[in-house]
């Protein structure tokens, strides 16, 4: 007896909601930047970011540097997470954010 | 994402473990080559010496080079995926299989094919548009459809009269309050559907013994449709995709049907006006689950001898957990209490908002101990004081550290929820915890098309 065969169609779905986009303009250098550190309150971030910032004075002349609490926590209660996610480009634009460090996923 | 978009650029420090995940995330939210600044091993239990070596040898070159040095396209060119309603695979049941399991699109066990005549089968229990788009699930970025319900609905066993309830279920899931996104943490949440209403006993689902056990095809089928939904559309896949990140996990739960004739019979009112629907409804509901207790055997002739041991049994299984109500804000713990003990419970005169204020006033956790297991959860800070400052936490609780003070283990008496289910002629129930804010319960009614009957069966799918 010959074995049916099927037919089958795609279990998953088209992707949806947000288009593709290109990554931001790197800066040459970091002189006179100034980094925004974004945290998610958990894994050591605020550690990091304090010997990011460090190595980085000492590298280049002039950086500034906005501190995490200035952002939200973008994993803090439901509404704090919404709230900073939706506010970080209104924040990033006031603090006049060239680069920003952000943490931690583990 | 949201940073890179906004013309800043961004790196983005994660563990070795999360290297894989972050990329497919970012892949699929269309920013594929956003840097990444790796920290190798578990930072939470690295010496400081190590963990400060690692961080300038390592986690330090990689920030400077993801700001200096511009990354690869961010928009990589996906290979052409194909349409809904299109055939992608031909070929006998094993090629099927061999086919489905190579694409990573089956849980480890066989499916029914999807066929088109299957699917349309489906689709015959509803009036909405193929086409219709219930939500975008993350974090692949998916549509999430009434075909691809159907399609996985077919996949998991379900028989087509079942389709509504998938479709209330997924539903529910794209509620960004239910962050389906967050289905891949680390503790290993699975989530739970809840079905109250009619439909459960005209459609055969098991609500008296062995209520979550696999056996009955609507429970099993149900449950196991969720959780291939998550894999195939919401992408929550723990390899080789990696974006599933639960460091031990549990398998799928089999669908929970309320008891509709022990409600009845208790005078109680039925989980669904719980959730805020009326008596006519049919409502599903999904919710995280991931931790269950001990069989709670409870005994004596009054209620209290009975809320007593529910209450000490939540106590354990929720354990320190419960730091996370002062970080997350939220918990929604869930007793699935046997009829009998409800019917003790009823006969006394109390009612479900009863059995959550008492267990709301006896579940208390040593402040110790909780503080202790916050911090270890996610290297968070977690100290009664600052947690008193800012407001989280009653004054009381500034010492629970030193003093080992008991702190309140539920947040609120409406967050419980309580389902009547399982052997009515046992003296069991069960409690299991939900992980915070993430798959706290969503209810969504179920559409029944019009040409529904009563005691609507199907052939053989």
């Amino acid at each position: 007896m010959t074995e049916p065969h099927y037919e089958v169609l795609w279990p998953l779905g088209r992707r949806g909601g947000l288009p593709p986009g290109d990554l931001a303009r790197r800066p040459a250098d970091l002189t006179g930047k100034k980094v925004a550190f974004i945290w998610d309150h958990v894994f050591k971030g605020d550690l990091m970011f304090a010997r990011f910032e460090r190595a980085a004075r000492e590298r280049f002349a002039g950086m500034a540097f906005v501190d995490h609490p200035e952002f939200g926590n973008i994993h803090g209660t439901t509404a704090e997470e919404h709230d900073a996610v939706a506010r970080l480009p209104e924040r990033l634009l006031r603090h006049e954010i060239d680069v920003a460090v952000v943490g931690v996923g583990a | 994402m949201a940073i890179e978009r906004a013309g800043v650029p961004t790196v983005a420090i994660v563990s070795g473990e999360f290297e894989v995940m972050a990329g497919m995330i970012a892949g699929a939210l269309g920013v594929a080559d956003i840097p990444l600044a790796v920290y190798p091993g578990v930072m939470l239990t690295d010496s400081a010496a190590t963990f400060e070596s690692k961080v300038d040898e390592q986690v330090l070159p990689a920030l400077f080079d993801g700001l200096l040095v511009q990354p690869g396209h961010g928009a990589r060119q996906e290979a052409a995926e194909p349409t809904p309603g299109e055939i992608v695979l031909r070929g006998t049941y094993d090629e099927i299989l061999d086919g489905f399991t190579d694409r990573h699109w089956t849980d480890g066990l066989p499916v029914v094919p999807p066929t088109a005549e299957r699917v349309a089968r489906f689709l015959a229990h509803t009036d909405r548009a193929p086409d219709e788009v219930l939500g975008v699930l993350l974090p692949a970025n998916r549509e999430a459809t009434v075909h691809s319900v159907a399609v996985n609905g077919v996949m998991a066993g379900c028989r087509p009269e079942y389709l509504p309830i998938l479709v209330a279920a997924v539903e529910a899931i794209a509620d960004p309050e239910f962050r389906v996104e967050d289905a891949g943490s680390t503790p290993g949440w699975e989530p739970l559907v809840i079905l109250s209403g009619p439909l459960a006993r005209e459609l055969e689902f098991n609500s008296g013994t062995g209520a979550l056990r696999v056996g009955p095809r609507a429970n099993t089928s149900v449950g196991r449709f969720v959780r291939l939904y998550l894999r195939n559309v919401a992408g929550l896949r723990p390899f080789p995709d990696e974006t599933d990140k639960g460091a031990i996990g549990a398998t799928f739960n089999v669908a929970l049907a309320e008891h509709e004739a022990a409600i009845r019979d208790l005078g109680w009112a039925p989980y669904r006006i719980d959730r805020g629907f009326t008596e006519a409804d049919n409502v599903v509901t999904v919710r995280s689950v991931y931790a269950a207790s001990a069989p709670i055997y409870s005994g004596g002739a009054r209620a209290t001898d009975h809320l007593a041991t529910i209450a000490r049994l939540l106590t354990d299984v929720l354990g320190p957990w419960c730091y996370h109500n002062f970080i997350y804000e939220k918990q929604h713990p869930l007793v699935v209490l046997g009829p009998a003990i409800a019917g003790i419970i009823a006969a006394e005169g109390l009612t479900k908002d009863d059995v959550r204020r008492y267990l709301y006033d006896n579940v208390w956790l040593d402040g110790a101990w909780v503080a202790r297991y916050g911090r270890n959860v996610s290297g968070k800070k977690f100290e009664w004081p600052d947690l008193v400052a800012r407001g989280k936490a009653p004054a009381e609780y500034a010492d629970a550290e030193e003093t080992g003070r008991p702190v309140r283990g539920l947040m609120r008496p409406d967050w419980i929820d309580i389902v009547v289910a399982g052997n009515p002629g046992r003296n069991q129930s069960r409690a299991y915890v939900g992980n915070h804010g993430q798959g706290v319960p969503v209810s969504r009614r179920v559409e029944l098309p019009t040409t529904w009957q009563t005691e609507n069966r199907s052939e053989q799918p």
